[in-house]
């Protein structure tokens, strides 16, 4: 076969490898990103080297690119639930692979829903409550709040905080989260009302602890204290947010 | 592509979806845009589209070199390399 019969081809495949990019970008570089592997087979036809490797390479490079573009345009165009769900997906993944290869790792199709569940909420929440931040602060006080939940709930339910998952003294933690999770929408997600429901809940926690020593189900200190300075940490981020957006309406008054 | 290879001696290969796909970006945070000027309009394909640098991408890449400047200085003035004792 000639050269330029075999250069047709692998620019006939190319072309339609190069339609797979998304849309607007391919409107915009298909025809350059056709013309310059054209002109890259050529040249290399012409200085008697082989075409059929280099076009796989390219081939190859280009496919990286177009899975690239389309993920890019995906996340641009999908709203923030999108995103998230695109997220939880990702992140189930994960157990999904390690599952292959190792026994180690042994989740259940219950497993995946619940993960998928409770990691879908925690980033739906996060999208939720910084729709409209106009901080880092107010983000990184969600992030904090809503990794602080969700480890908790994750926590109970895989091993339990007090002795073990059966051991009823975990309910208490509902209790834990019914005080984040109401004290934030009394608050309606305002940052100083954020600080106050928070502390509520570092106080809530570390109440656990102490209803379980007094009581002798056990407890979990360390643990609740690791818990306790996380939402203090919120806390302290929600405040800080407050303080600024109060500063800014004391300089545009 | 050529330039590139050639100017880093063959370490670093760039396809045209890896080129494209630097040129989206760099177009989109404003670093360059296309030209209108033509290298040689008798040579030239009419559908060959070119780029130049815009205000913004020059001021970013002096950005840049500055800061491979002070990385190497650092690295020298710690003696970081045995290239630098």
């Amino acid at each position: 076969m000639s050269a330029m019969k075999t250069i047709q081809r692998l620019r006939t495949g190319y072309a339609a490898l190069v339609s797979l990019y998304p849309k607007p970008y391919r409107d915009r570089f298909g025809e350059s990103i056709a013309q310059t592997f054209t002109g890259l087979l050529r040249e290399r036809a012409g200085a008697k080297r082989g075409v059929v490797i280099f076009a796989m390479w390219i081939y190859f490079e280009t496919s990286l690119g177009i899975a690239k573009e389309n993920l890019s345009y995906l996340a641009e165009r999908s709203g923030p639930f999108a995103r998230v769900a695109m997220f939880t997906a990702l992140l189930l993944f994960l157990p999904l692979i390690a599952m292959q290869f190792t026994d180690e790792v042994n989740w259940a199709l219950g497993d995946f829903l619940v993960a998928g569940v409770l990691l879908f909420s925690a980033g739906g929440a996060f999208a939720f409550v910084t729709r409209k931040a106009r901080h880092s602060a107010y983000r990184y006080a969600t992030g904090i709040a809503v990794f602080s939940g969700l480890a908790l709930i994750w926590m109970n339910l895989a091993v339990g905080i007090i002795g073990n998952e059966e051991n009823l003294a975990n309910v208490m933690y509902a209790g834990v989260l019914a005080v984040a999770g109401i004290g934030s929408l009394v608050a309606r997600f305002r940052p100083i009302g954020m600080y106050r429901a928070l502390v509520a809940t570092a106080v809530a926690q570390l109440l656990v602890s102490g209803i379980a020593f007094i009581a002798g189900w056990g407890a979990a200190i360390l643990i609740d204290g690791v818990f306790a300075g996380l939402w203090i940490c919120s806390a302290r981020l929600f405040k800080q947010a407050g303080d600024s957006e109060a500063l800014e309406h004391q300089e545009m008054a | 592509m050529k330039r590139v290879k050639a100017d880093t001696q063959g370490k670093v290969k760039m396809g045209p979806g890896t080129l494209y796909g630097l040129i989206g970006r760099m177009i989109e945070s404003g670093l360059v845009q296309e030209s209108d000027k033509r290298i040689d309009l008798e040579m030239d394909d009419e559908r060959r589209v070119y780029y130049r640098i815009t205000g913004l991408g020059q001021t970013a890449l002096a950005a840049e070199l500055q800061r491979y400047r002070e990385v190497v200085a650092i690295s020298r003035e710690i003696r970081l390399s045995p290239c630098f004792a």
